[in-house]
Parts: structure tokens; sequence; C-alpha cells
């Protein structure tokens, strides 16, 4: 029996890091010294991924095993693999911000280890021929693919082995079969991964095998180590690099369009695109064009020099566990990896004023959310917010610049988009909790239809009058409203004032509620925020709760010093419920923001007006309890 | 609707508003950007730059629509500047170039020259009420002020001291004069009782020093003869 010819390539999954930095280091420095201890093994030939930052972090804290590691490279026995620097980068962003990551990241590997990446990864193995041209202008040779993927595309049912060519826009590049069942078979045990293997065709082409290591527990760290060790022990496999392997064998052809879709993204098994993360999760989607319009922003004002900071401090906000449908700290659906998503898009947008002398306020119509219709960005020195006209004058985001928090940042389960200030008119006979929350679950009675704009600046404000005629279903009747509902930020404060004037048109006498509610992104966790309503302190467990007259509602939180503040003119109905997500289970117990609903009770005649109106300032506070 | 048929970035810095616009402009849009255009220049602003770079027009009527802006924003005693740099737009503005101010940024309306950076200055802080002038204008005149006011005080003192010495020489010879008079008497009366025995000529009966006036000169006379000069 011949030798298997294995090239193990073992990668670090980047992750958002919860844990303590001391303790990160000091897992980044047994990570390196374990990988050491597996070169000592003669047998023991691989290629290596790891993030930008572990990279940066071992450099610093792990010189000795860095220095040995280089060593191994120069012996040839260790092939450093290229990628983007907060891998796996997705190809959801513009080329040149794409260009910046996968330059950065080879920089660093030249300087650590005196080589140039000849091959690129991409542990999610996320692959679009667009791909192509990025990737061989940096200087890549080949990349590695899903052999499933490669098989789809190559129309073949068996196995698919060695590497394939394809050509985009003049460039070209290898794609080499990454054989991931026999990862999967490694990490349930080695005598599976063994079985596996032997039951593989006899060839003389080498399989490749992504393995990832769980550097994030020690534990399982040494396990894998273990186990790897016992595996380079074995007779029956000869292990080299990638390189060596594409080296050695020929083509197998070529392949056009081959897509993949991406692995640990938290997309479903029907999913033909990464982009679909777009449309499935809207908090996604957001955050995706929230980074594109401060790179589009940055790149209308900014001179050449300016623009590459703020392209530097956007790659961040690029890292792969923001555009990830997974709980946990592996996707957004974790409030803190929401949270931390938006600081790092505030941040960069922050910068962007900051360079480009932005003094006051400005207010931009454009179709920021790439969906066709134009949306209104308002901005003052310290609060910036979208305003979604089209879409019933809702608020899509409302940030506060000092904090670096996003307050409409909750999220639904079900894939509903949060919103700040949704209107409903809702019949008199929704006064009870249970039905007011049954309510706004289903949004029925929501004010959605478009408005018209006009903009109007004052030396205290810059305003945004929006006025429609929204017809709602109460009590089965038709009830039309004009109405006409003003976002008003101030020139100098953290200020929003939202006023409604709504004028009955209908020839009926209308009785019932109207009212506007915001989603507030927060978490259940101990003593991480109060409410303080009229002076009053309320906590999660208090909710849902329904007061009957409320003038001022205060929510603070602890992680940034943020609070947000809402007055009314007239005291006004407050309804507050969480917003509850499931997790592990089907039951819905994973906080993921309160719903505010802000109402009170209307009577209007024919041509009668009623008005409504709120005071939202943010602000940047100590703790108080 | 209206409102969307339009991309538009309005962006204040200070007193100088900017508006961008942006994409090609027909006949359709024309009445969203007038809208929008009125409904913006309405509002505060001294300066109004109206970047128009990234615009393309296709429609004639823009032209006097801009005309209207410009009426409209002069109304208000401010200023118009459109920013652009391409040939389509310079083509398009051809017969309004006289009229329009255009720059191809804002930067170089700013370093265009002094006169314009001193207009901006005085328009830009003027008011109804008054003339009202930027810290930096202010100090350059408060300098000039007060170098006026040293060059004054330092003239006059100059002055206090040139006549105070005057004073002082009159003073003197004054009393040079007392003397020579009191001089002269006594010598008068020595040779009195000679005169009057006729031993003596007096020959200062021929010189009436009585009617002798300018004594100073007389005495700078005699001493010029005592000298020998």
């Amino acid at each position: 029996m011949s030798l298997r010819k294995c090239a193990f390539v073992l990668y670090a999954p980047n992750r958002f890091c919860g844990v303590k930095s001391s303790n990160l280091s000091k897992l980044v420095a047994e990570f390196h010294s374990s990988l050491k201890t597996l070169l000592h093994n003669e047998a023991a030939r691989l290629s290596l991924f790891e993030p930008g930052w572990m990279l940066e972090t071992a450099n610093d804290i792990a010189s000795k095993e860095i220095h040995s590691l280089k060593e191994f490279v120069r012996d040839q026995r260790l092939e450093i693999l290229g990628g983007g620097f907060h891998d796996p980068m997705l190809p959801l962003f513009p080329v040149s911000l794409q260009q910046l990551q996968l330059k950065k990241y080879c920089t660093l590997v030249e300087k650590i280890f005196l080589t140039e990446p000849a091959g690129y990864f991409n542990a999610s193995m996320v692959w679009e021929l667009g791909d192509v041209d990025v990737l061989a202008g940096e200087g890549f040779n080949y990349t590695l693919v899903s052999s499933a993927a490669l098989g789809d595309a190559l129309g073949k049912t068996t196995r698919v082995n060695g590497w394939f060519t394809t050509e985009y826009r003049g460039s070209v590049l290898h794609l080499m079969a990454a054989t991931n069942d026999l990862s999967t078979a490694f990490a349930t045990d080695t005598e599976s991964f063994f079985t596996l293997l032997n039951s593989f065709p006899e060839s003389e082409k080498g399989w490749v095998i992504p393995l990832a290591v769980p550097w994030w527990d020690q534990e399982q760290m040494s396990l894998f180590f273990e186990k790897l060790n016992s595996v380079f022990a074995n007779e029956e496999i000869q292990t080299w690099t990638c390189s060596h392997l594409l080296e050695q064998q020929i083509s197998e052809g070529k392949v056009h369009l081959m897509s993949a879709v991406g692995q640990d993204l938290g997309l479903p098994p029907g999913a033909l695109s990464c982009r679909e993360l777009l449309l499935r999760r809207p908090e996604i989607d957001f955050l995706h064009k929230s980074l594109l319009a401060v790179y589009r922003r940055a790149f209308d004002s900014l001179s050449d020099d300016k623009l590459t900071i703020v392209e530097n401090q956007i790659l961040s906000a690029m890292s792969p566990f923001y555009y990830s449908d997974l709980y946990g700290t592996c996707g957004m659906r974790l409030f803190a990896v929401r949270r931390s998503a938006f600081y790092e898009i505030i941040e960069a947008e922050k910068t962007v004023f900051n360079l480009s002398d932005f003094k006051s306020q400005s207010i931009e119509v454009t179709d920021y959310l790439m969906d066709g219709k134009r949306q209104i960005w308002m901005n003052n020195q310290d609060v910036s917010l979208l305003l979604a006209n089209y879409q019933g004058g809702t608020l899509r985001s409302l940030n506060h610049r000092p904090t670096g928090v996003n307050w409409v940042n909750a999220l639904y389960d079900d894939g509903e988009k949060p919103l700040g200030f949704y209107d409903f008119v809702l019949p008199g006979s929704c006064s009870e909790m249970n039905t007011l929350e049954s309510v706004l679950q289903d949004r029925r009675g929501e004010l959605n239809a478009p408005y018209d704009y006009q903009i109007q600046r004052t030396n205290q404000s810059i305003d945004v009058l929006l006025s429609a005629e929204q017809v709602t279903n109460t009590a089965e009747i038709n009830d039309i409203f004009r109405i006409e509902k003003k976002f008003s930020l101030s020139s100098s404060k953290s200020q929003l004032k939202v006023s409604y004037r709504l004028s009955h048109l209908t020839l009926l006498d209308f009785s019932g509620f109207f009212g506007t509610a915001v989603d507030l992104g927060m978490e259940d966790t101990e003593n991480t925020q109060t409410f303080s309503i009229d002076g009053k302190l309320y906590s999660f467990k208090d909710f849902p709760l329904l007061l009957p007259e409320v003038s001022k509602l205060e929510v603070k939180t602890r992680f940034s010093g943020a609070g947000i503040t809402f007055q009314f003119k007239t005291p006004a109905r407050v309804l507050i419920s969480k917003i509850l997500g499931s997790h592990h289970s089907a039951e819905p117990n994973l906080v993921q923001g309160v719903r505010l609903f802000f109402f009170r009770e209307m009577k209007l005649t024919p041509q009668d007006e009623g008005l409504f109106e709120i005071t939202c300032t943010l602000s940047k506070k100590r703790w108080l309890t | 609707m209206k409102a969307d048929l339009i991309d538009v970035f309005m962006e204040e810095l200070g007193d100088e508003v900017v508006i961008h616009l942006r994409g090609t402009l027909g006949i359709h849009q024309l009445a969203a950007v007038r809208e929008k255009l009125e409904m913006l220049v309405s509002g505060p602003g001294k300066f109004w730059f109206l970047d128009l770079d990234r615009a393309r027009f296709t429609e004639k009527e823009y032209l006097e629509l801009f005309l209207d802006i410009l009426n409209l924003i002069r109304k208000k005693e401010a200023t118009l500047v459109l920013l652009f740099s391409n040939q389509e737009n310079k083509d398009f503005f051809e017969r309004y170039f006289h009229v329009f101010e255009i720059y191809p940024s804002r930067k170089a309306y700013h370093q265009s020259g002094i006169i314009k950076q001193l207009k901006q200055a005085g328009v830009t802080y003027r008011k109804q009420t008054g003339l009202r002038l930027s810290p930096g204008i202010t100090l350059f005149f408060l300098v000039i002020l007060v170098g006026w006011f040293l060059t004054l005080f330092s003239m006059i003192q100059k002055q206090e001291n040139e006549i105070k010495e005057g004073k002082a020489l009159v003073m003197e010879l004054e009393m040079q004069r007392n003397e020579s008079i009191r001089e002269i008497d006594e010598l008068r009366s020595t040779i009195g009782p000679l005169r009057n025995l006729g031993l003596v000529l007096d020959s200062s009966e021929s010189f009436s020093y009585g009617r002798i006036r300018d004594w100073i000169a007389y005495l700078e006379l005699l001493e010029a003869r005592r000298r020998g000069d």
C-alpha cells in the first residue's frame, strides 16, 4: 500500500473575543508553543493560517516560538498562507478594502516570517468568481476551495481532488480542492480519520485537509495537538505543504463559474450565495450598508492620505462575526457583537467627520440602504440618524458618537427590522397590556405608507417635515389621517424632537389611540442598565409594564455610559416590553432589546387635529443608581 | 413623489453651506431640484456653494433655475458660488459665465484673492445694525490704533521737552540781561562824577540804550564783538 499524501492546513478561526486580554495572550502563546513542539516531529509538514491580530500578538509575546517557526519556514516544513487580516473576508466589500486587508496581512507575514505567501486561505471557504482578479492582483498563486463546491461546478458527483485553473478578467488563479469530510472525521477521532482516508482510491495526488485549531480553550487545544501528533506519527501518511502538492502535481483542467456559499456563516443548506445573509438578517444588511455609506463619504470628501486612515480603521468592521447569522460569540444574534459592530462603524464615521472639517450639521438624501429608495441621513456633531421616509418615516439608526452606541439595535428572530418611531393608530379596545403587546408584535395598525419630505433649516436645528395621508383600519372602519411628522435634530445638542400633527379626514368621529414605538437594543445581564420612569427605578424583571401617565423615561447603560431620555410635552401612556429571541431552545428567552411604546388617547371629530410631541435626548453619563 | 427623484447632500460649515447635486438631471427632475434648492436656501447661510461637479444637465431650463437661485441668495445679501471643473458643465454655463461665480472647488474660491477674503470677512460679520469685525481683523485694527496713539504720545512728549528747554534758555537770558543792566548802572554811577567834571566823555549818550528792544540780540552782538568774531 502506497503512502497517502496529505497537506494539513492548520488555521485559527477568528472569534469575537469576550475573554480578557491577558488570558487571550496566554492562549495565543500556548498555540504557538504547541505548534513549535508539533513541528519538532520531523515527519510533520504543514501549512498555517492565523488571523492578523493573532499573528501580531504572537509576534509581541511569543518571539521565541515565532523565531522557531521562522526556521521551519526556511526549511520548507511550514508554509504560511495569506488571507484577509480579519479572516474570513467575505466578498461583500469594495475591492479597495479587500485589497487593503490582503496587503496588510501579507506585509505582516513578510515582516515576521520573511516570506511572501503564495496561497490564499479563507476559513469559511467562501468563493466568488470576482475574487480571481483581486487575489491574483495581490500576487497569490492559488487558493483553497471546498472540493464539494468544485465538484458542483464541474458537474461531478465523485470526489474531486487536485487543483484546477480558473480565469476572470484576464487574471488566472489555481483552485485547490480541500477535503472537508476528512476535517470532520479528524474532529471525531483519529480512527475515523484513517478509516475515511483509507477508503479513498489510491492515488499519487495528495489530499488537502483544513483543520480548525480550538485555540480559545486550552484543554481542547492540547487535545487537538495530541491527536495531530498521533496522526503525524502514523506511517501510512506522508505530509506536505500545499505549495509542494501544487508543484508536484499537474493541473486537473479548467473550471469556470465556480461559487461557494461559505461555511460557519449561519446560512441554511439551500443558500446559493453568502449575499443571502444580507437578505435574511436586516441587522447584518444595515451594518453592511452603514460601512459602505461611511466609506463612500470618506471616498467623496477626503484626500488620499486621509482616506487611507479611514480605510485602515474600517477594516475591523469587516470582521466575520459581524456578518454571521449565528448565536454566541460567533455572530450578530448576540447583542454584544451587534453593539461592537456599530461601535466600529460609529468610530469610523467620527474619523471621517473629524478629517473632513465637519463643523455643524449635514443632511444627505441618498439610497443609503441600496434598495432603490432614498433615505435621509441626518448628522450633527454628536448624533447621526437614518430616516426611512418611504417606510412610514421610521428611524433605522440613532447613533450617538460620544458613546459609540446605535440605540436602534434590537433583533427580531423572525427577521423583522428593528425601527425607531414607527407609528400606530389603534382602536380604543386595545387598552389592555396583552392586547397591545400582541398588536405591536404583529405590527397591526402600523402607519407605514411612504411620506413626502421637506427639509427646513433654522439656526437652532435642522428639521425634516414628513407629510402623508395614512389609512388605518380601526373597528372595521377605514380612518384616514393626514399626518405631519417632524424630526428636529438640534444643531448644538444631542437632542431629537419628534412631533406629530394628525388631521382626521374621515367624516366619522375617531376614538382610539395614537402612538409610536422604539426598539432599543439591549441585553439582560445583571445591573447593566436601569430604567427610570418619572424618578422611579425599574429593571427587566418588571417588564412588560404598562404605565398610564409618564412625563419622563430615562434609560442608562453601564457598559458604555450611554443614556437616552424621552420626555413628553403632555404625559403619555407607556408600554415597555422585552424583545425576546431564542437561543439554545425553541423557547424565546434571550433578551435582544426592549420595545418602548408611547401612546395617548385621541378623540377626534372630522377635520379635528391631534398633537403629540416627544423629545429624545442622548447623553453620556456616569453610572447612577 | 417629487422628493424621491434626486440625491441631495447639504453640509453646513459655519456660515458656509455646501449643497452637492449628483447624477444626470433632466426635465423630470427639474421640479424636484427646484423644490429642494429653494427649500434649502431659505435657511441660514452667508456663502452658498453649489457643487455640480458630479451633476450633468440635459435641459437648458436648469440655467433659469440657477439664475432664480442666484436671485434668491442675493436678496439675502449672501453669495452663491458654483463649483465644478468639468468641460461639460463649463459649456453648459458658458452663456452665464459672467453672471455666476464659478470655481473648481471651495478651496480654490478661498484662495482666489485677498479682496475676496476681505469681502468674505465683511459679509460674514456684517449685520443690519452696523459693522461687525472678525477677531483677526479686530486685532489688526487694534494694533494699528495702539500704534497711532503711541506715536502721538511720543510726539507730544518730544515737543513738551523742547518747550521746556526753550523756556529755560529765555529765563537764563533774562537773568543775564538784568545783570548787564545792573552792571551798566553801576558803571554809570562810578563814572558819573568824572563825567560831571568833564574828564570823561559819555559815549553812552551817543547810543540810546533805552531804544534797544532786542536785548538778547544786542548782548549776543556784544559777546560776539568781545570774542572778536
